[in-house]
């Protein structure tokens, strides 16, 4: 349940939306029971001058109906967009300190799946279960007042229907709904897997046993959803019999009660028939319950899987009053020590490094030496466990990680394209730069031709669904980035690696531009690049070498 | 909406079983309503309770009878989807294979996976409620109608004409969801592929200081998605409150003629005014199932034209070629092979022409995007040449023929979250021992399987233990050997390793390169010198073609 309310408290903002979709849907019942009680009514003979209220009644009921559904679906999307952005805000600091492990395809799933199931909190949990109440309340007065026996009667199918029924559908769906969770991210998983990796599997032969394996998950999901219908259907048909049961049950015991001379002479009848009608009316109100509580189970793993990557402590976190961010750009690295929460051996084991400001140092070594977990500390993805890492004097620890990556310009292997022109990719971290600012970047990064070649120039859409970017193009787009963001720190990670000879010409001749003025730091295994620098400092086996 | 109702109708015994549930259960319906007429009527008329207790449990047995039909019912319902579902995601995957990734140069992959989960899921309600409503809503409402003119003719018309309205109401509301169910899922499938990709980036978006400004163009999506989604809603909802509100009208019309007629005394029993009452929202039953599934009915039509564009693509694809049969390292032969990608700013390869000898090995070379990695596609069958052909010992070749005669390692590799044996023997089930010890010594993986925990049944790759760069590439020609194909192709074999690794991946191309064709794409003037004769692509255009240095020109 804690799972459950966590959301809840999510929910805050929209507390207005939520009380007017209950409020609709309390008068939808209302409406309900005043619609069935007067046609009962009216059908024996008794109010028979109120029958046209009938018209405007059912015409308000409807129409209470319709807009109650409005209301709880809005307040539900819109709820679940805060959610959704939420659960961006609690990953954006785990990345990619934290969650570099778990997949693209894991996250999406967290993001639309498990965001999307929690809609069953409000919509199908919260705002039927207090009508059912309501509705339980009324019955009890309307009928109690009139025919206590039949009340009582009532009340307990009432009771099986609203209660026993839906308790039972919760037990049936709580590991089905655990695992139908499970299942649908697996199934997307592959689905991803299959499409991200198709080269690789049609060079392999393996398409084949790929499809198996996406099947046998599509199998699985199909299987876990039938189950959960059965489930639902037999809640159903429960509270369908049940209803009906009950209205035996009203003549049976108003019959009886009659016949034991408590009711007057001929008013049996009208008890009988309202009595009837507004039962159907409580009923009617109960009837969702059975599928609500049965996706309780759902609904609580994805809330339970949404927590489990939201409640991650970062690798790094923001200190609660962060230091001024010092204008000098000198770094100095301090007897640094860190091992990886998951590694067993230290990957930096006593590192100490002075870059002077506008110093160019180059870091070398074989994969698996330090390096990158070197620049994964400068850019602060993670802390040391012992030493300090400090750029202007100050502690990077002292520092709002924002105002850190403000003077870093990045440039590695690892800079994605996002989907989007090219314009929107160049201004990333830049959003204010200028035409002419743009131009220099593309004249600088060697990018000129690729953009006039593009059918729209800027304006083209780049990568998914657009025009495909060679890693080559890729890495200058990279670069033209950096020179845009015009940040006085440079930290380069194999800023050629993957680049045929002449490109890395280039993109070194322009790199020896962008350089100029700035404090360099870049980690290569390539002597030639490294030549390009003023320093080179080795690092092996976690220790530097000079 | 035909395609739909063909898969619907594929499930002859589910649906047989839907609509006879349904039938069956009206018929009970008029014998509950019966039943439960006179139970009142006897009631009312002052009956000893006694006597009431055999009608009570007729009526209870039929409503139970009801209960188990419904379940019976969404079960056969729920079998169906689920069989359909299965066949039609399988289709649709096999459907992306056969398309392969030149498929997705124009569509976001988070897209397709929408298409392949969500929109599959999306059929679920057509078959399991909105197609068997839709039958029973064509039966049942006339069949009930029967014993309603039986007992009282003038209630009979007046139900027939109200229910003579129902498709007008549908026909006004049912199109107006179409079109908006539409621009939903194009929105939810924009707004996937959205946030895929951004959760992909989101170190570099992390890194350049826009969380912020994603985060308000995330909101941006969100709204629009809800926006439109309320758009597909607000026109669903309103086929269902229509459909209410026509059987609320049609209820209180037959109750105030029944007062008048009960209250002359001349008038029909009560009990078969009452009879008419309980089975007046059973004869609307039916349709307002429908109303309420109608949703279902436009997000599965919806879905069925993402899911067609997909397979009918797939089946515009020309019959695969037969594999070739290749024994021994063959000639290859680009013969002006030429190739622009859609939307493509320029043709990837123009003219291409080259041969390569049986047993030679060539070094493609090229600034990338130059065209190399295109020229290994065709080969692989994965983009089919919009000019000239590419023959293997003289003969053209089309689509995936090669495949079976080739061994790949592409730049980034795929390790299997399997044991490394699995890895190994990737698409060559029957590999021997001897062949996979051979296979581990020449690709220098002795050492590294050494330092596994299980051997050679260690769990790698997800979930198992993490390879590096270097040891995954060298899995990936310790694979070709392995698959020990006579043609062998290389896309950057030595990229991002540094020299150790470099130098053990070098001895395992020679190892490899001994017997075979090789092409290799590459950067590194290590492989290079390895080669036999170099090609140099440029734009697309061939530059030069020439013995690499160190083979004397022959």
């Amino acid at each position: 349940m804690t799972d459950l309310l966590y959301f809840l408290r999510l929910t805050a903002g929209r507390v207005g939306w939520m009380l007017l979709g209950t409020a609709l849907a309390v008068l939808v019942v209302g409406l309900g029971l005043a619609l069935l009680g007067l046609a009962g009514a009216v059908a024996v003979g008794v109010l028979a001058g109120s029958a046209w209220l009938l018209r405007p009644v059912a015409l308000g009921r409807s129409a209470a109906r319709y807009f109650e559904k409005l209301t709880t679906h809005e307040a539900t999307f819109r709820i679940l967009a805060d959610i959704r952005l939420w659960f961006f805000d609690r990953i954006a600091p785990l990345v990619p300190g934290r969650v570099g492990g778990l997949r693209a395809g894991d996250l999406l799933s967290r993001l639309v799946g498990d965001v999307d199931a929690l809609d069953g909190l409000y919509i199908q949990l919260l705002t039927p279960s207090v009508v059912a109440l309501i509705a339980a309340f009324a019955l009890a007065f309307i009928l109690g007042a009139a025919a206590p026996l039949v009340a009582i009667a009532v009340l307990a199918i009432l009771a099986l229907a609203g209660l026993g029924v839906p308790v039972l559908t919760e037990r049936a769906g709580r590991s089905a709904g655990r695992c139908q969770v499970q299942r649908a991210s697996d199934l997307r998983q592959q689905v991803i897997d299959l499409t991200q990796g198709l080269t690789d599997l049609i060079a392999n032969d393996a398409v084949g046993s790929a499809l198996a394996e996406a099947d046998r998950a599509s199998d699985r999901y199909g299987v876990i959803i039938r189950r959960q219908a059965l489930v639902a259907a037999i809640g159903a048909a429960a509270t369908q019999v049940l209803t009906q049961a009950a209205l035996v049950c009203v003549l049976l015991v108003g019959v009886g009660m009659g016949a034991g001379g408590s009711g007057a002479e001929g008013g049996v009848g009208p008890i009988l028939a309202i009595g009837a009608f507004v039962t159907l009316a409580a009923f009617e109100a109960v009837a969702p319950l059975p599928l609500a509580y049965q996706m309780l189970g759902r609904t609580r793993a994805a809330s339970r899987r949404l927590r489990e990557v939201a409640e991650m402590r970062p690798a790094v976190c923001d200190p609660s009053r962060a230091a001024a961010v010092p204008v000098e750009t000198d770094i100095r690295i301090e007897a640094v020590r860190f091992t990886y929460p998951n590694g067993d051996a230290p990957a930096l084991n006593g590192i100490d490094l002075t870059v002077a400001a506008g110093e160019k140092v180059a870091i070398v070594g074989p994969s698996g030496s330090g390096k990158s977990t070197l620049l994964a500390l400068l850019l602060r993805f993670h802390d040391p466990d012992a030493g300090a890492v400090r750029i202007g004097g100050a502690d990077l620890r002292d520092l709002a990680q924002d105002a850190h990556h403000a003077r870093l310009g990045v440039l590695s292997q690892g800079t994605s394209i996002l989907a989007g022109t090219l314009r929107d990719n160049l201004l990333l971290g830049a959003p204010g730069a200028g035409g002419e600012a743009v131009a220099d970047a593309l004249r600088i990064a060697g990018l000129e031709r690729f953009a006039a070649e593009l059918p729209e120039g800027l304006d083209t859409w780049l990568g998914e669904a657009g025009v495909a970017v060679s890693g080559g193009e890729a890495r200058r787009i990279a670069l033209a980035r950096v020179i845009l963001r015009a940040a006085p720190i440079l930290l380069l990670d194999e800023p050629t690696e993957g680049l045929d000879a002449d490109t890395e010409r280039a993109v070194l001749k322009a790199l020896e531009a962008v350089m100029v003025g700035r404090t360099v730091v870049m980690i290569t295994h390539r002597p030639a690049v490294a030549e390009a620098m003023e320093r080179v400092v080795r690092i092996e086996g976690g220790r530097l070498f000079e | 909406m035909v395609w739909l109702k063909r898969l619907g109708r594929g499930q002859a015994v589910a649906l047989a079983t839907m609509i006879g549930a349904g039938l069956l259960s009206a018929a009970a319906a008029v014998g509950q309503a019966w039943v439960i007429a006179g139970l009142i009527a006897d009631a009312i008329g002052g009956a000893a309770l006694d006597a009431l207790w055999t009608p009570a449990l007729a009526a209870l047995g039929l409503i139970v009878l009801r209960g188990v039909l419904s379940v019976l019912s969404e079960v056969a319902g729920a079998t169906a989807a689920h069989r359909i579902k299965r066949a039609v995601r399988g289709h649709v995957l096999s459907a992306l294979t056969a398309l392969g990734p030149a498929w997705f140069d124009l569509r976001a992959s988070g897209a397709v996976t929408a298409t392949a989960v969500d929109q599959v899921e999306a059929l679920d309600g057509f078959v399991s409620r909105f197609y068997p409503a839709q039958i029973l809503a064509g039966l049942v409402p006339v069949a009930l109608l029967v014993p309603v003119f039986l007992v009282d003719p003038p209630s009979g018309w007046m139900l027939l004409a109200a229910g003579a309205l129902t498709p007008v109401i549908m026909a006004a509301v049912g199109w107006r969801t179409g079109v908006h169910a539409r621009s939903q899922i194009t929105t939810m499938k924009r707004a996937n592929g959205y946030f895929l990709d951004r959760l992909q980036g989101l170190v570099t978006l992390k890194l350049f200081g826009e969380i912020g400004r994603e985060r308000a163009r995330m909101r941006a999506v969100s709204d629009d998605l809800r926006r439109r989604t309320m758009g597909v809603l607000r026109f669903a909802f309103l086929s269902a409150t229509a459909l209410e509100l026509l059987s609320s009208f049609a209820l209180a019309l037959v109750a105030v003629h029944l007062a008048g007629g009960l209250l002359r005394d001349d008038g029909m029993a009560l009990a078969e005014g009452l009879f008419l009452l309980i089975l007046v929202p059973e004869i609307f039953q039916p349709l307002r199932r429908l109303g309420t599934h109608y949703h279902d009915k436009a997000s599965a039509v919806a879905a069925s034209e993402a899911i067609l564009e997909i397979l009918d693509a797939a089946g515009a694809l020309p019959a695969e070629a037969a594999p070739l049969a290749i024994e021994a390292a063959p000639g290859v032969t680009f013969d002006g092979v030429s190739l622009a990608y859609p939307g493509g700013r320029r043709a990837a390869l123009d003219g291409v022409t080259f041969e390569v000898a049986p047993g030679e090995v060539v070094a493609l070379v090229g600034e990338s995007g130059s065209g190399k990695s295109t020229l290994l596609s065709i080969l692989l069958g994965l983009r089919r040449p919009t000019a000239g052909e590419v023959q293997v010992n003289g003969v053209p070749v089309t689509g995936r023929a090669l495949v079976p005669s080739l061994a790949w390692a592409g730049q980034r590799v795929r390790i299997l979250s399997a044991p490394l044996r699995d890895n190994l023997t990737l698409g060559g089930c029957d590999a021997d021992d001897d062949r996979i010890a051979d296979a581990i010594t020449a690709a220098a993986l002795g050492p590294v399987i050494g330092r596994l925990p299980g051997g050679l049944d260690t769990m790698v790759g997800e979930g198992g233990r993490m390879l590096s760069g270097g040891e995954a590439r060298r899995v990936a020609l310790a694979r070709a050997l392995v698959r020990d194909a006579p043609l062998v192709l290389l896309d950057e074999p030595t990229a991002d390793l540094d020299r150790d690794s470099e130098a053990a991946v070098l001895s395992a191309l020679r190892a490899l390169a001994a017997g075979r064709t090789v092409i290799v794409a590459t950067h590194s003037p290590a492989v290079v010198a390895m080669a036999d004769r170099l090609v140099r692509l440029e734009q697309g255009v061939v530059v030069e073609n020439r013995p690499a240095d160190g083979h004397p020109d022959d």
